[in-house]
């Protein structure tokens, strides 16, 4: 069985915003929600590096563990889904997650939260495949279809990395050992008039 | 004009525009910018080109992936700029280990107080009751200290079910009635949290200028307060009504300090931290207030004439005498 994850190879990624465009559209996200997101490290500066965020499907999640009314579940594929109708907004998930991947929309009175969102590694909700619930719930459900998640098809770049974690382990290790990376990459040293060693 | 001066003109004017070019634009001035720029000390390129590999950042980057500070991104929202939350999984496992100690405390409070009732039962009078009553409470002061009785006990409850009733509801009601229960509880827990701490804040003004200290208290705290059956003299409050009072003073004020910052700042950019370290103190001070609340109704119940209290107001003679002689000597006069 597959165990599915992300990768975001810092080398590559534009900052082109192309995989949060994607996933904003493939899954209908409302306003003010990132489920994905990209961050840049010395932004406009030598040395920048962009990365892009999501939930990263932990393998063991401490949003699963933290959850008061316990509404989180993993599939068998390792993405880890929630369950909006037992959801109550409570945020302890945002606290806990390491990387802010839980948002909340509408902050109505007071502090009070809607139910939580998030990325869905395109797999859906605990409603059936395809139904009408689950994509006005949790979007599009693209791992049913056999596709994988909207967000690293799109990468121009092919930066974002998503699927098996075997096969994208594979892909990043060949692109470190063949291509070179940073001023041992094929390129670097015309590019910057240096010698690579 | 002859091929000879128009070549003589192009080399000319080649030669000046090579010249005005490298004037203006400064070629090697430029290079040597850009070389310091790329070596300059706080870029963390720097590092792997002098390692002679590759120009990936390396440690330094992913340290700062990890640091918890906010960089630049196009997303907006809260929070959106930091990679990792620094703090997120020190405040769970402290968390977890509070509600394990909770776990042990609250029951194990529970049972003691039963237990000695069940064992000793109530406390009766020395003379057993008179026909003379004495006012002890104000109208005022029952509705302030039922106020703050009645929606404490509700917040208890409420919080108790949020947070332990994944373990032992779920299992009961299932998921689906849980949910819907605590969702009712969170929003209970938000409403009466306000209302809990005006009348903490009614009941503070109200006690407090009988709650200090008032001389003899020590005896009495030194003979037991009067628990091995010798009489002990005490003012309006016995030191142990004192220090239940200034427990509630400081711990009720944490409860409710960090409760107001929890309930308005729900997520806000850089408020994490302060959330997730206010969430400790609210449930590290309520589980006080609860050990110290199974004390406070087992002294209301296990004292035989002290119910009356706070229910009429009013209290038997003899109950003044045994347990307040000196509050009872002052009204008297």
């Amino acid at each position: 069985m597959a165990r599915m994850k992300f990768l975001c190879d810092a080398e590559r990624c534009t900052e082109c915003n192309s995989c949060v465009t994607a996933c904003k559209n493939e899954n209908e996200v409302p306003w003010g929600i990132n489920r994905r997101r990209v961050v840049t490290i010395n932004d406009g500066m030598p040395g920048e590096r962009s990365i892009s965020v999501a939930c990263m499907h932990c393998s063991d999640a401490p949003c699963m563990a933290v959850c008061p009314v316990d509404c989180f579940y993993q599939t068998d594929d390792g993405v880890v889904l929630h369950d909006k109708d037992l959801c109550i907004g409570c945020g302890y998930c945002f606290y806990a997650c390491p990387f802010g991947a839980p948002q909340f929309p509408s902050t109505g009175v007071f502090g009070s939260k809607g139910k939580m969102d998030k990325c869905t590694f395109c797999n859906g909700g605990p409603e059936e495949d395809h139904s009408h619930a689950e994509e006005q719930k949790y979007g599009s459900n693209r791992i049913a279809e056999g596709k994988l998640p909207i967000c690293a098809e799109m990468c121009s770049s092919k930066a974002l990395l998503a699927g098996d974690g075997d096969e994208v382990a594979n892909i990043f290790r060949e692109r470190g050992t063949y291509r070179g990376s940073g001023a041992g990459a094929w390129g670097w040293g015309t590019a910057y008039n240096k010698k690579s060693i | 004009m002859n091929s000879f001066a128009r070549i003589f003109i192009l080399f000319v004017s080649l030669f000046g525009y090579s010249y005005a070019a490298e004037k203006t634009v400064d070629a090697p001035a430029y290079t040597q910018n850009l070389k310091h720029l790329y070596t300059s000390e706080n870029i963390s390129i720097k590092a792997p080109i002098e390692a002679g590999y590759s120009g990936v950042p390396g440690s330094k980057l992913w340290r700062n992936v990890r640091s918890g500070k906010s960089y630049s991104t196009q997303a907006i929202g809260d929070d959106v700029g930091v990679f990792i939350n620094a703090y997120g999984e020190d405040w769970r496992l402290l968390k977890n280990q509070i509600e394990g100690v909770n776990l042990i405390l609250i029951p194990l409070a529970l049972i003691t107080v039963m237990l000695i009732y069940l064992i000793f039962g109530k406390f009766k009078l020395n003379k057993g009751f008179s026909d003379k009553l004495v006012e002890r409470f104000k109208f005022i002061e029952m509705v302030i200290h039922w106020g703050t009785a009645i929606s404490f006990i509700i917040l208890g409850l409420t919080g108790l079910v949020l947070l332990f009733g994944r373990f032992f509801l779920i299992p009961l009601l299932g998921k689906e009635a849980f949910a819907t229960l605590a969702e009712f509880s969170m929003d209970m827990h938000d409403i009466v949290g306000p209302i809990f701490s005006v009348f903490l804040i009614a009941m503070i003004v109200k006690f407090i200028k009988d709650n200090f200290y008032q001389k003899g208290d020590i005896n009495w705290l030194l003979s037991g307060g009067g628990l091995f059956g010798k009489h002990v003299d005490a003012w309006r409050f016995n030191l142990g009504e004192k220090i239940w009072f200034w427990i509630v003073f400081f711990v009720g004020l944490f409860i409710t300090f960090s409760g107001y910052i929890m309930l308005f700042t729900g997520i806000v950019s850089g408020q994490r931290e302060v959330i997730e370290l206010m969430n400790i103190v609210h449930i590290a001070s309520a589980t006080l207030m609860i050990l110290g609340m199974f004390g406070h109704i087992y002294m209301g119940v296990a004292l035989e004439g002290s119910m009356s209290a706070m229910t009429t107001g009013k209290v038997d003679e003899n109950w003044a005498k045994d347990h307040h002689s000196l509050w009872h000597k002052n009204i008297k006069e």
